[in-house]
């Protein structure tokens, strides 16, 4: 085994395929993207953001590989290339001639681009995340974020919670009898701080991220240690206008825009938490400092006109945990995690106490996956 | 004892440290000890060893890529002792 880790290219498709199925044919059904291009955010000239794909040859044969992410963020009041570490896949899981490999392509991408990170990975338990603490890497728990809007729908349909007989016994009495109904909508007003909006707000979908979205962005970056440039060349290419799946929402204060949200409202079907429920997300968010709120609540207000049984958000910074904790959305338990290469967390030391000072949404991982 | 010795006696206290708390130790691990299937290590195993590896010997050959073929415990001191210099 002598391993080579370099850009996919055209020559590696045939081998990535044979990986491909290798995989497949020993029951994992991990894949390789068969193309090296990626769908979404290919390298595009005058877009800072963009997809590359690696892969780990062994002579003719493909092994593994592992995406990365780059783009611009600012560290502490300083813009840096950084890079989300995504989706590595090594033959190691079905053949443990490849053991090493996992080790290899972490090694590579860090020698590519020493301030990584990795966000979602579903738990500590997960290989991936294992393998971060391993490599002394720091992880952070985003919290999660949810709202009821139909108390009754979420009890009868949400899969999560009802796995167990007993408890789905219990579901269906809380809410054929109203009391779950009134449980949560106690719950939820209990958190709700404020009556309505203390000053005139407006909410409206637009087509795509305009200039206008450089105002906010330049009133919100001094709040936070660590956020993704968020523009408008790199909104509109993670949230393409032409992606009927992304509902991009302005809000605006008497004097222009303070803020806006992108959310999805998708109709799970079967799926393993939320099994047939209607779900809206707040995928990504920003707002000038104090206006979280305002955001929140005409996000979430704007999901549950639309019928949505339940709202959910992943958030890290302070002043959105506040800000949904204070409009009326309950926390519940996260697997959604924020991971630091060593190079990056020394850049936010002491991470442990600036990670609250770290905006980080759904949006600035994998994006919108299984929502 | 000399660097290469003192590199291959620490490669081996790693692999048998990782296995013995795997529970599963090799007293027959030496040199010739193909790093494959049969060693019983998984991705994880190997991290672990590798990071053992980082802290008591002071050098990350895998930093700068590693253009060697890895097939026994030997290739594995190979690339440590160059990586020492």
């Amino acid at each position: 085994m002598k391993l080579v880790v370099e850009p996919y290219g055209e020559e590696h498709v045939e081998a990535v395929r044979a990986f491909n199925r290798r995989l497949s044919d020993a029951g994992f059904p991990q894949k390789l993207a068969e193309s090296p291009t990626p769908k979404w955010l290919p390298p595009t000239h005058g877009v800072p953001i963009r997809q590359e794909y690696y892969v780990a040859r062994d002579g003719a044969d493909v092994r593994g590989g592992y995406t990365l992410k780059p783009q611009p963020f600012v560290v502490r009041g300083e813009v840096r290339e950084i890079a989300d570490y995504r989706f590595p896949l090594s033959e190691g899981i079905a053949d443990r001639r490849f053991g090493m490999l996992a080790v290899l392509l972490l090694k590579d991408a860090l020698r590519r681009q020493p301030l990584l990170f990795g966000l979602g990975m579903g738990a500590r338990s997960e290989p991936v995340a294992r393998l971060f603490g391993i490599f002394k890497w720091s992880l952070v728990d985003c919290p999660f974020f949810f709202r009821v809007h139909h108390p009754r729908r979420f009890l009868r349909g949400i899969v999560h919670l009802r796995r167990r007989p007993a408890r789905r016994v219990l579901l269906d009495v809380l809410a054929h009898s109203g009391v779950g109904w009134a449980g949560i909508r106690a719950l939820q007003s209990a958190k709700r701080i404020g009556g309505g909006f203390r000053e005139r707000t407006a909410v409206r979908e637009v087509e795509e991220f305009g200039d206008w979205c450089r105002v906010v962005w330049r009133d919100a970056v001094e709040a936070y240690d660590l956020v993704a440039v968020r523009d408008s060349p790199v909104l509109n290419a993670l949230y393409p206008p032409h992606d009927p799946r992304f509902v991009r929402l302005r809000v605006d204060g008497g004097t222009g825009p303070v803020g806006w949200a992108v959310v999805l409202d998708t109709q799970m079907q079967g799926h393993k938490q939320f099994g047939d429920l209607r779900v809206g997300s707040i995928v990504d968010c920003l707002s000038a400092p104090g206006r979280e709120r305002t955001v929140v609540r005409q996000a979430t207000a704007w999901l549950e006109r639309r019928g949505v049984d339940v709202c959910v958000s992943n958030q890290l910074h302070e002043s959105w945990c506040a800000a949904f904790d204070t409009a009326g959305w309950l926390r519940g338990p996260s697997n959604f995690l924020f991971a630091a290469s060593p190079a990056l967390a020394e850049r936010l030391a002491p991470l442990a106490s600036r990670a609250r000072r770290i905006h980080m949404t759904r949006g600035d991982g994998d994006g919108p996956i299984h929502l | 004892m000399k660097g290469r010795e003192r590199i291959e006696r620490t490669v081996l206290d790693a692999i048998r440290g990782c296995l013995a708390e795997k529970g599963a130790p090799r007293p027959d691990l030496g040199p010739d000890t193909a790093v494959d299937a049969s060693l019983g290590l998984d991705s994880l195993d190997w991290a672990a060893v590798v990071v053992q590896l980082e802290g008591e010997l002071g050098v990350d050959p895998f930093a700068s890529g590693v253009d060697r073929e890895l097939r026994t415990v030997r290739d594995l001191v190979e690339v440590y002792d160059s990586a020492c210099g």
